[in-house]
């Protein structure tokens, strides 16, 4: 096989994971890569090649066999419901999305048609789905948090890691819609024509 | 500028594109005529209360619906397969077997979010009343001769079968069919040979490697499909060049009975739109 396995993965904490796991199963990225403007490399043997893009762009990458693998969060995942395979929960880049909004609010106590900010609205529509509410979802692309404070929402769907930012605004979590992890993704086609050396990576990563 | 532009999923094809599909379809039709399949043709709109009979969940979720003026549900074929069946089941059921069927027709599916055609051109084959391992070998090596003949190269094949799958949990299933292996526990097996009591399947693999030597034939114990009227062997083909299936098949022998009259089949479609024949 000439060409190589390629994996795309998102710049930032989860790049830096990514590396330490390849490099504890002995496949070496240029130690450089991280701190360089390239938006892809190649591994010290050349059967990988890695390419850093935007979180929310591994599934469009790996669903049109640009790449063979990806590494993602399960968020993203949700969000998107692309048709790849998921393989593997890599158990790192733990956070969840909550429902946040002010203090003396409540799930139960909302109202139908309140307005809620996000960046998933299609995970945030399931939810309220769920539970037999009806909301008006506002998309917004960051600073989820100013939704409350500023009239332009009710309350938020957001993802948080520690809280300390929801808790800086105010913002207490009212509910888990799910927890999310990095996992390994692959392309159904690149799964078929680099199975054993996916399944390799899977057992050993 | 306005540009009039077609619906998501639906599209024009121009002279260049028009002249490449009519010559992969008249190829196709030879190869399939050289094989002893003839052709048959079913219309694009279907009673919905009919043709239901013969749908899975997930097809029907899939079907581009209307009423005619009496306010009758119309749908727009969603496969060849099922209103093949209905036709032999209705009114081809005492022909002599095995009946040999072949079509090139489009069909019509929802575009999803990930902005899938809409109109799908297929062409494919269907073996009713088979009796044999060979008559299912026959229909994975005619496939396998058309993408030859349509220049696809580095071809594969990969075999599973419904019992690989029957005997999971519902999870599990569901599991497979969205490829969450996560939630199934491993990446499903995938073999030149796989531990298996399927005598049948051993067969087969023995009958295709003879007939088609150089094509690789993998056996997965993950391969399933969103259609729930197979019964037995099914598989799907790919290429190195391709991203995604480029054409899958299988038997269905409990299809047929669905419309009235029980008799074995198995069948195969290719996806042109997959292989590619629009460049303008």
């Amino acid at each position: 096989m000439t060409k190589p396995i390629t994996i795309a993965v998102p710049k930032g904490y989860l790049l830096k994971e990514t590396l330490r796991k390849f490099k504890a199963i002995d496949i070496h990225f240029p130690s450089n890569f991280e701190e360089s403007r390239r938006l892809f490399t190649y591994d010290t043997s050349e059967t990988y090649k890695l390419l850093t893009v935007r979180p929310w762009d591994v599934p469009a990458y790996v669903e049109q066999g640009a790449a063979d693998l990806g590494i993602v969060g399960k968020d993203v995942l949700l969000e998107q419901e692309p048709s790849v395979y998921t393989l593997k929960d890599l158990e790192f880049g733990g956070c969840k999305l909550v429902i946040a909004g002010l203090e003396g609010q409540s799930i139960k106590t909302l109202k139908h048609h309140c307005k809620v900010v996000t960046k998933y609205p299609h995970s945030t529509m399931k939810y309220f789905e769920t539970i037999g509410k009806k909301v008006k979802i506002i998309k917004l692309y960051g600073a989820i948090e100013l939704g409350p404070l500023t009239g332009l929402s009710d309350i938020i769907c957001d993802l948080t890691a520690t809280g300390k930012t929801l808790k800086e605004h105010n913002l207490i979590e009212l509910d888990t819609v799910f927890e999310s992890t990095a996992q390994l993704i692959a392309n159904p086609i690149g799964m078929k024509i680099h199975y054993k050396e996916i399944s390799d990576i899977n057992s050993r990563i | 500028m306005t540009t009039y532009t077609t619906p998501q999923g639906i599209s024009d094809y121009l002279p260049n594109d028009t002249n490449i599909l009519n010559t992969q379809i008249i190829k196709l039709q030879s190869l399939f005529s050289k094989n002893g399949f003839k052709q048959i043709k079913t219309p694009t709109i279907e009673f919905a209360e009919n043709l239901e009979k013969g749908l899975g969940p997930t097809q029907k979720k899939q079907c581009i619906e209307f009423f005619d003026p009496a306010g009758n549900r119309l749908l727009l074929r969603p496969d060849n397969t099922t209103p093949i069946a209905r036709t032999v089941a209705t009114r081809m059921n005492t022909e002599k077997t095995p009946l040999k069927l072949c079509y090139t027709e489009p069909i019509f599916r929802k575009s999803n979010q990930n902005h899938s055609d809409t109109e799908i051109f297929q062409a494919g084959c269907e073996t009713f009343g088979y009796t044999s391992i060979e008559d299912i070998a026959e229909i994975i090596t005619t496939c396998i001769n058309a993408l030859e003949a349509l220049g696809v190269t580095d071809i594969g094949i990969d075999i599973g079968h419904i019992n690989f799958v029957n005997g999971l949990s519902e999870e599990k299933k569901e599991a497979l069919l969205k490829g969450d292996y996560i939630t199934f526990g491993k990446i499903p097996e995938r073999g030149e040979s796989i531990e298996s009591d399927n005598n049948d399947l051993t067969h087969l693999i023995t009958t295709l490697k003879t007939k088609s030597p150089s094509t690789p034939i993998m056996i997965n114990k993950g391969l399933v499909k969103g259609l729930h009227y197979y019964s037995g062997i099914i598989f799907e083909a790919y290429s190195n060049h391709n991203r995604n299936i480029i054409a899958s098949g299988g038997q269905y022998d409990n299809l047929c009975s669905k419309f009235g009259h029980t008799i074995s089949a198995v069948g195969f479609a290719i996806n042109l739109n997959e292989i590619g024949f629009q460049h303008d």
